[in-house]
């Protein structure tokens, strides 16, 4: 209940620090935007060529698709790993380390509040896609949708969480960031459908980015609801889990802090 | 009552080390040499309530190190350290809230908000009513004369109103142990003034355990109780302040142009060490009449002078180290 209450508090402070800088703001609002913008306009052009017509969703649904995809995928940012290398290198984790408060919380507070703009503009897109006939999603199918949301972000809060703290070993863990970044967009379905691979492929949705990103879109749209999907993510998280318990314990026992 | 206890304490730490040229940069990419610093070497001290001990040392002495392994930052490699009854490291949420740790060189305050909203923030992490908050908040921004700049953003603020607010954070929730790390950095002198004289005050009045660490002589004799001197991670040398005031005291420096080492000897019988152009002499500060008045009837001596013996002059002289018996008397 305690960190609950510091976690409430950290995420005040957040939106107040970043409120600080209206252009950031306004431009970080514009960055979410327009992708999904120009994403929409291109596959609109590109359908009038036919070119998805062996593609397994139909023309509406694969622009929605992607649509989805980008905005789930806006929660799955690496910036939150990035932050934590900088705690690490600049020796601002000393200042966290002794507040009464776990890292874990500080950290969460950063994510969800860097993250609550996307999540604005997801709840409106999901809202708007439900009640429009885009869509033949059931009531079910939102709610499964939503749950695998909320397990793969905090799956993915959790996992960038592991590679931040790989600083402590690796000094500087750009360049695994951005080829794990490149790997999981794959692995999720954010570039190529994973409906589109062959047969033998089909034991990847399992995966917990596949999970977090490609299944719920799917959820949404199609309105297939799979139900072991939610107790799969979670029995994920619980794993991610148990391996940052068992990195922050080893992280803190290697965590050199010289200079003054 | 004992609030710090630091027991042959060893840590050291592994640093990457790169030979100058392209070739070792490549060398060294596939095979890494490290080093190994001993920032702190069976280093022993204890510190009660109502006490302020100074820590005195050069640069990578292992001053902040030490600050870091009582604030349960950093693990020992070997040694015992307990810190109000527990041990730092486990970082127990009991431990946090008696704790301080103020960076001299580091912000901790939110940088683009005001400081009332890094207060407000302490006071929800920390657990303090509303009025305890108030009462504390306003005894320390009374005393610390922060007023006039506490609804300002922090990045806007000089130096000192920045410490200052550091400071009002750092004692808000009323923590048992301060660790202070420079904190008189940068500072001008009426900052410094009124930082030193309210933790004196602070530990005084709340039984509290502090560390400072400083370069700066000030900060040391004016706050603390006991001073221990760091030299490469070993204490050499610890014990009240008044002692090590009457230590310093007691000596005095003579500088000469002029004159070779032998050549003051001759006259001293004292040998003599370079300092930058000149040649120095520490002597007894009863004896630098004398000795003075020797020299300067030396027909080739150009000019000399009598300065206040340095902490760093006493150390490189060993008479610090000699004098107190160095960790023998600081486990004493």
């Amino acid at each position: 209940m305690l960190e609950v209450k510091n976690l409430f508090a950290l995420i005040v402070i957040r939106i107040k620090n970043w409120g600080a800088y209206r252009f950031d703001f306004f431009a970080s609002i514009l960055g979410m935007v327009l992708p999904i913008l120009g994403l929409s306009l291109y596959w609109l052009d590109t359908l009038k060529y036919s070119v998805v017509d062996s593609f397994l969703f139909t023309p509406k649904t694969i622009i929605l698709y992607y649509i989805i995809v980008y905005a789930i995928e806006m929660f799955f940012s690496y910036e939150l790993a990035f932050s934590v290398e900088e705690d690490i290198e600049t020796g601002r984790m000393n200042s966290f380390l002794l507040l009464p408060c776990n890292y874990l919380t500080i950290k969460l507070a950063e994510f969800l509040s860097t993250n609550l703009l996307p999540c604005c503009i997801l709840i409106a897109l999901t809202i708007v896609i439900s009640l429009s006939s885009m869509i033949s999603a059931s009531l079910i199918a939102v709610l499964v949708f939503l749950s695998l949301l909320i397990l793969g972000m905090l799956f993915h809060f959790i996992y960038v969480m592991i590679l931040g703290l790989l600083t402590v070993w690796f000094k500087n863990v750009n360049g695994m960031l951005y080829f794990l970044q490149t790997i999981a967009g794959l692995l999720a379905g954010a570039i190529i459908p994973l409906s589109l691979l062959p047969e033998r492929f089909a034991w990847l949705v399992w995966n917990p980015f596949s999970l977090s990103i490609y299944v719920p879109s799917e959820t949404l749209l199609t309105g297939t609801i799979n139900i072991a999907a939610p107790f799969a993510l979670a029995l994920w998280c619980f794993v991610i889990y148990a391996l940052y318990r068992i990195t922050w314990a080893n992280a803190m026992r290697n965590y050199q802090a010289y200079g003054g | 009552m004992r609030m710090i206890s630091f027991d042959c304490v060893d840590k050291s730490y592994q640093i990457k080390e790169t030979a100058e040229g392209i070739r070792n940069a490549f060398y060294a990419f596939f095979k890494p040499k490290y080093k190994t610093v001993q920032a702190v070497q069976d280093v022993s001290f204890k510190i009660d309530r109502s006490k302020t001990l100074g820590l005195i040392g050069e640069n990578g002495a292992g001053k902040t190190t030490i600050i870091k392994l009582v604030c349960g930052i950093l693990a020992p490699d070997a040694g015992h350290i307990e810190v109000l009854g527990m041990d730092p490291f486990q970082k127990e949420r009991d431990f946090k809230k008696r704790v301080s740790l103020l960076l001299g060189n580091k912000n901790q305050l939110w940088w683009d908000l005001p400081a009332h909203e890094s207060f407000l923030i302490t006071k929800k992490l920390y657990g303090l009513s509303n009025s305890e908050y108030r009462a504390s908040l306003e005894e320390l921004v009374d005393m610390l004369d922060v007023s006039d700049f506490i609804n300002s953003p922090i990045k806007n603020l000089s130096l000192g109103q920045r410490m200052r607010c550091e400071l009002v954070n750092a004692l808000l929730y009323k923590p048992e142990v301060i660790l202070l790390d420079e904190p008189t950095i940068g500072l001008d002198l009426k900052s410094q003034v009124i930082i030193r004289n309210h933790i004196q005050k602070y530990v005084k009045n709340n039984n509290a355990a502090c560390i400072v660490t400083s370069h700066n002589i000030k900060d040391i004799t004016d706050m603390s109780t006991d001073v221990a001197i760091l030299h490469k991670g070993a204490l050499i040398h610890s014990s009240s302040t008044l002692d090590f005031l009457d230590i310093c005291s007691g000596y005095a420096i003579i500088e000469i142009d002029g004159l070779s080492n032998l050549e003051i000897y001759k006259a001293t019988k004292v040998d003599s060490y370079q300092h930058n152009d000149l040649r120095r002499v520490l002597i007894p500060a009863s004896d630098a009449l004398p000795i003075m008045s020797s020299l300067v009837q030396h027909p080739k001596c150009i000019s000399v002078r009598i300065l206040d013996a340095s902490v760093n002059d006493l150390v490189e002289n060993k008479i610090l180290s000699i004098q107190c018996g160095g960790k023998e008397n600081a486990r004493s």
